[in-house]
């Protein structure tokens, strides 16, 4: 009876354990430090042909995972906003990723609806449509908004998900690295 | 062996609590006379009123469950969401909800196997 106990308890802990364990290996694979993964999207707005990792080597790159149908992102966009005005001459790149939420019935998938929503915000820096989530998965996201700031070579420096707000603690703290990485 | 026991007792409760909680249920209700689908959220949820949840039924066109009132900034549901209900279908289905949990400041979505009950 015990030794079936202890077997059911070892049973259950693997079970818990292993999950975090690949858990974190995968955010391991695609934290800070790492290489910023090229992403592939063929659907861009507000840029004239895809935009590639490859091609911003040298600037800052900030990617910011979100869906026009998420207050917390669409909250979030003029601190976005503010960032690309005050530092795209000075390198910064934004590339808003945008990752619907629902299946193509829901009208997240369909460019007129995202171009409208670029306009409705005033977002001027580019945007990708990833409406495959492939880009959403390589990054490992799980929430709206999500942001991932690349340095000057490529590596990924920070991550973050949530809203933030122009002048709140959050937005300053963004400030701070995105200006940290500018000055590097 | 009371030791072990404390173990398995600890360890699933530790599969319970809100991460592992259904953000939202859909229940039939009556709405003006009629039978209508409502979507509870659960505790510490907000449903997403920008993308009202669906209800997708295999071979049909998905549902959409967007009566009541908003939040003033139309963010979210004030209120549990609901539709008259106009199939008599009952069965497996999916429900598929947009949501943020407080205090939480992001968009989550989960698509929920659910029963249908007549």
């Amino acid at each position: 009876m015990t030794r079936h106990l202890i077997a059911s308890a070892i049973a259950i802990l693997v079970a818990h354990i292993t999950p975090l364990a690949a858990q974190t290996q995968r955010q391991a694979d695609h934290g800070p430090g790492d290489a910023a993964l090229p992403w592939s999207n063929s659907s861009w707005l507000n840029a004239d042909h895809p935009v590639t990792l490859a091609s911003l080597r040298g600037r800052v790159v900030l990617l910011n995972f979100w869906v026009f149908t998420c207050v917390n992102c669409t909250r979030t966009v003029p601190s976005l906003v503010v960032f690309d005005s005050l530092y795209r001459a000075k390198g910064l790149s934004i590339i808003g990723i945008h990752t619907p939420e629902f299946p193509p019935y829901a009208g997240e998938h369909d460019k007129n609806n995202v171009m409208r929503a670029l306009d409705r915000h005033h977002i001027g820096y580019a945007n990708a449509q990833d409406n495959d989530n492939r880009t959403w998965d390589l990054y490992g996201i799980r929430f709206w908004p999500s942001f991932v700031l690349i340095d000057k070579q490529g590596r990924i420096r920070y991550t973050g998900a949530g809203e933030f707000h122009v002048g709140d603690p959050t937005h300053r703290e963004w400030e701070r690295r995105i200006t940290a990485l500018l000055a590097e | 062996m009371r030791l072990v026991l404390l173990l398995l007792v600890g360890l699933s409760a530790c599969t319970r609590g809100p991460r592992s909680e259904a953000p939202a249920m859909l229940m039939t209700v009556q709405r003006n006379g009629a039978a209508a689908f409502a979507v509870f959220p659960a505790r510490g949820v907000q449903l997403n009123a920008q993308q009202p949840p669906r209800l997708e039924i295999e071979g049909t066109e998905p549902l959409r469950i967007d009566r009541g009132t908003v939040t003033r900034d139309s963010a979210y549901f004030a209120e549990p969401p609901w539709i008259p209900r106009v199939t008599a279908f009952r069965g497996e289905a999916h429900l598929r909800v947009s949501y943020c949990r407080t205090p939480e400041a992001v968009c989550q979505s989960e698509r929920l196997a659910i029963h249908v009950e007549p």
